[in-house]
């Protein structure tokens, strides 16, 4: 009957114990969270260096990486030949339209 | 004679009256009328912070956010009372899952804007990955009820990461929470 007792009143006491470790845990903010959101953030992080690379992957023969060229490009010999021809062409184009026309216009004055 | 005039009446005035219908619009209208009768608060909107691209040589300098964090918040209970808004960091990582070392973001008091903003005080936090720990941001007493909606502007959000970071484009995802309670 002792030992009946005295397990009942450990068991008892056990209860209590967690019971009011369960409450305090109710009562703390964590529980009484109501309500959640989420957002991102959002970076992005580069290497300058190695962008300039990844930019110009030209390499020479010893594997180092070369720079792009900073000359301007100009005219070739051939490409101003070719330029003078077609000004030229045009102009003579232009020319014999303005005689057809020129010509026909004095006929006409004639013809009045 | 007359029945050629009349048909081109009919068809002028078919035209006329058509003409103002085909420039005509249909919309919709939609009314959400929410009972004030809620159990919680609730967070309706929270805005993503982006911070741009920046070049690895710049950690340890202080990022300012490209927008402004905007934060909507809807009170709807019968009986208002106390509430508080907090944050955490969560871990930014980039494509090859590496995480981004010594990220620190502060966020600066806003402006809150609503329909009694009266008992609403705002706080400043200082947030670490490594404290993973939720900071208040907004806090309001039990008179408070209604809509709000809570801006912190963009140079009031700094982030700072470690000089060690690898490149790559870094996401993490925070933690809002708003707990009906006072601390």
């Amino acid at each position: 009957m002792k030992k009946l007792k005295k397990g009942t009143i450990l068991f008892l006491k056990t209860l209590g114990c967690l019971l009011l470790l369960l409450g305090s845990l109710k009562a703390s903010p964590a529980f009484a969270a109501t309500d959640q959101a989420e957002n991102q953030s959002i970076i992005e992080i580069y290497d300058k260096k190695s962008e300039s690379n990844e930019q110009n992957p030209i390499k020479n023969a010893a594997g180092s990486l070369l720079k792009p060229s900073t000359a301007k490009h100009y005219p070739q010999t051939n490409d101003l030949k070719m330029m003078g021809i077609s000004f030229l062409g045009m102009l003579f184009f232009l020319t014999a339209l303005f005689l057809i026309f020129w010509k026909r216009s004095k006929e006409g004055e004639n013809e009045v | 004679m007359k029945c050629k005039f009349l048909i081109a009446a009919l068809i002028s005035g078919v035209f006329l009256v058509s003409s103002p219908i085909s420039f005509a619009e249909e919309g919709t209208t939609s009314l959400e009328i929410l009972p004030l009768d809620e159990a919680h608060p609730r967070i309706y909107e929270v805005s993503d912070l982006n911070f741009g691209r920046h070049e690895v040589a710049e950690s340890g300098t202080k990022i300012s956010a490209q927008d402004d964090l905007v934060i909507k918040i809807l009170d709807a209970r019968k009986i208002s009372q106390s509430w508080v808004l907090q944050v955490k960091l969560g871990k930014l990582q980039n494509e090859q899952k590496q995480t981004l070392n010594q990220v620190n973001l502060d966020v600066g008091k806003g402006r809150i804007q609503g329909d009694d903003i009266a008992g609403i005080s705002t706080e400043a936090a200082h947030l670490t990955v490594e404290d993973d720990s939720y900071q208040t941001v907004l806090k309001s007493d039990n008179s408070v009820r209604g809509t709000y909606v809570y801006t912190i502007p963009k140079q009031a959000i700094q982030l700072t990461f470690g000089s060690d970071s690898s490149i790559g484009k870094y996401e993490g995802t925070n933690n809002w929470r708003i707990i009906n309670a006072q601390f």
